[in-house]
């Protein structure tokens, strides 16, 4: 499908990657995991959960404050 | 003014700025500077985060949003809990490990030199302007509600906040931030109560009277997409913004790039899927409080005190005819209001049809006021911004509005501060020492960060300055940065597909913007969904691009 394209972009000459660092696939460019990340870890699964606990307290209120009120 | 007002905020500007100074310590290396050498708690930066999105203008501008408008603005922020979650599993592990500076940086590790150059001129462009439209916004009002010229206001926000951040960094920056964050939610949290306080009516009563005029409508459930904010648009456009904003503006990733560990990092923003609905809905509530208590304290026709001179001045006699209807349409919409508050079961019915009826009324004179405004001016009064400080400086006692200012010059030099701090770092990582200078030594780079952020606060001051002037100019600058957000989100999302290359990135990103372009000129569709659209035609045009098409052709023709 993209074989126009292709012929329409095509140069006479190769050009060189104007990098001057080299181009990591995902899986290198993903970082190690840094010294005391369990912790880390476990508090954002924590707070993950309490995130999900206030916000659907909040919306709730909030609905709850439109049916109440709103006529 | 009342003095000890002025003294509130004096006190409260000077302390930022020394403890700002203060905090310069161990800032005397690059990393130091712009990331406090990875020193801070989750805690630090995750007010910091806060208190950088919640900028002067949300303070001025949304509870008289809320006054006037109501609560559904509220719905805009509907997806930033997903967002916050999305990116703590995704674009902050891979940016806080990566070493990097700026989210820039990263593309150029991950794609190649032209999209991270790109993508880092697009923000400098974007947020060197925005940066004076922050400033501009308080600067506009407290120069027409205090009578003093907007280079004096403007100077007063932008010369301490160009201080403490050239001199202290980041770590400055995210410390005067936590004190911010503090003091306005306390200011917040006081006016509240001081607004039920003063009202003559409890809080129940209050609430029937702003349901009764639509006030309290949160959600709104239709699918309709030229529809500014809908319960889906907030869910679906405000998770892609959101997802934008704190995944890949230099001004929110370094906050987290200087988290101790990327799991402080992930943390920090946790804290901002937590509070900020519930802070947001405070401040839309203290504004419904302010429309309710207008119901029994008469408001004047018009809030910004430099128009209604003009106006009087221009029009006198034709603005004191429309001012005795106000005060006539005032009576009668107190009484019906009163009755609202009083009325139980059917009659409750009955008295909310009355005051909607006087409400209409006292909109329709307020629309003729606001009409001569523009004549007279020549300008759009944008009276709203006006109601929340107005309210504040007449109706609130000593000593608390002194604090409202001083909340509104945190808010403003917060977000200004990590505007500025962004700006020069990706003006020096990005541009100085990837392309003029790469082999100098820290001192250097210390040297040119440091008279970076003084440029970009010159910068935003000018800007400031002139904003009131430029004022449909600042709307195109905010408008076009809303071309390219979820442009840049759907390159780092290219990032995280296998396979994908540099090629599809650069391609992706331009047709993205042009899309975004064609579709915000040429269509109804609300900003919110053009994020989702800018970011999704990335990846259709990026993944494709990488897979098919030979690397030394399409890379031949970039910049």
């Amino acid at each position: 499908m993209l074989t126009p394209l292709v012929g329409r972009l095509r140069l006479s000459r190769p050009v060189e990657e104007p990098l001057a660092l080299p181009t990591l696939e995902p899986h290198a460019a993903m970082p190690e995991e840094m010294p005391g990340e369990d912790s880390g870890s476990s508090r954002f699964r924590t707070t993950l959960i309490r995130v999900i606990i206030v916000q659907v307290i909040a919306i709730g209120l909030l609905l709850l404050l439109q049916l109440r009120y709103q006529p | 003014m009342h003095p000890i007002n002025w003294l509130i905020v004096g006190v409260y500007v000077l302390w930022v700025v020394v403890d700002g100074i203060r905090k310069s310590k161990n800032t005397d290396t690059v990393s130091g500077y712009f990331l406090a050498n990875k020193s801070l708690s989750w805690w630090v930066v995750g007010l910091s985060v806060m208190a950088t999105q919640l900028s002067a203008v949300t303070m001025i501008g949304t509870p008289g949003q809320g006054a006037t408008d109501g609560m559904r603005f509220i719905q805009l922020y509907l997806g930033l809990p997903l967002a916050m979650v999305i990116l703590g599993v995704t674009i902050v592990p891979l940016l806080h490990g990566s070493g990097v500076f700026t989210a820039y940086e990263y593309l150029e590790r991950r794609f190649d030199a032209r999209t991270r150059t790109l993508t880092a001129f697009l923000f400098l462009i974007s947020r060197g302007l925005s940066a004076g439209a922050i400033m501009a916004a308080p600067g506009v009002v407290f120069s027409a509600v205090f009578g003093i010229p907007l280079v004096w206001a403007v100077a007063l926000i932008g010369v301490p906040t160009v201080i403490y951040t050239m001199i202290g960094g980041v770590q400055a920056v995210a410390w005067a931030d936590v004190k911010q964050m503090i003091l306005i939610v306390i200011v917040l949290v006081a006016i509240m109560i001081v607004i039920i306080v003063q009202m003559p009516v409890n809080p129940d009563e209050a609430l029937r009277i702003a349901g009764a005029t639509g006030r309290l409508k949160v959600f709104d459930f239709s699918f309709d997409l030229s529809e500014r904010y809908t319960f889906w648009s907030g869910v679906i456009g405000g998770t892609f913004l959101m997802l934008s904003y704190f995944g890949t503006d230099q001004s929110q990733v370094q906050r987290y790039l200087a988290a101790k560990s990327t799991g402080e990092a992930k943390s920090s923003l946790l804290m901002s899927a937590y509070w900020k609905i519930p802070l947001q809905a405070l401040v839309l509530l203290v504004g419904v409080g302010v429309f309710v208590y207008y119901q029994f304290v008469r408001p004047p026709l018009l809030y910004n005190p430099a128009q209604e001179a003009a106006v009087v001045a221009e029009r006198g006699p034709a603005y004191d005819a429309l001012q005795n209807d106000y005060a006539e349409a005032f009576t009668l919409r107190q009484a019906a209001a009163q009755a609202v508050a009083d009325a139980s079961g059917d009659d409750a019915t009955v008295a909310m049809e009355v005051f909607v009826a006087r409400e209409a009324d006292i909109q329709t004179i307020r629309g003729e006021a606001l009409a001569m405004v523009e004549d007279v001016t020549g300008e759009a009064s944008g009276d709203t911004n006006y109601i929340f400080p107005r309210f504040v400086l007449y109706e609130l006692p000593i000593g608390l509005a002194g604090l409202f200012i001083a909340g509104i010059f945190a808010a403003a030099m917060s977000s200004i501060a990590a505007e500025l701090n962004a700006l020069s770092t990706a003006s020096v990582i990005d541009f100085y020492r990837r392309w003029m200078k790469p082999d100098a030594d820290d001192a250097h780079y210390l040297a040119v960060s440091k008279g970076a952020t003084a440029f970009w606060g010159l910068f935003a001051c000018v800007v400031a300055t002139y904003a009131a002037t430029l004022g449909s100019l600042i709307e195109v600058v905010n408008r076009f940065g809303s071309f390219f957000y979820g442009s840049i989100l759907g390159v780092f999302l290219l990032a995280m597909v296998p396979g994908a290359k540099s090629r599809g990135a650069f391609y992706g990103l331009i047709i993205g913007m042009a899309t975004v372009g064609f579709v915000a000129f040429g269509t109804t569709i609300e900003y919110l969904w053009q994020n989702v659209i800018g970011a999704v035609v990335v990846l259709l045009v990026g993944v494709p691009l990488s897979k098919f098409v030979e690397d030394d052709l399409v890379d031949a023709g970039g910049p």
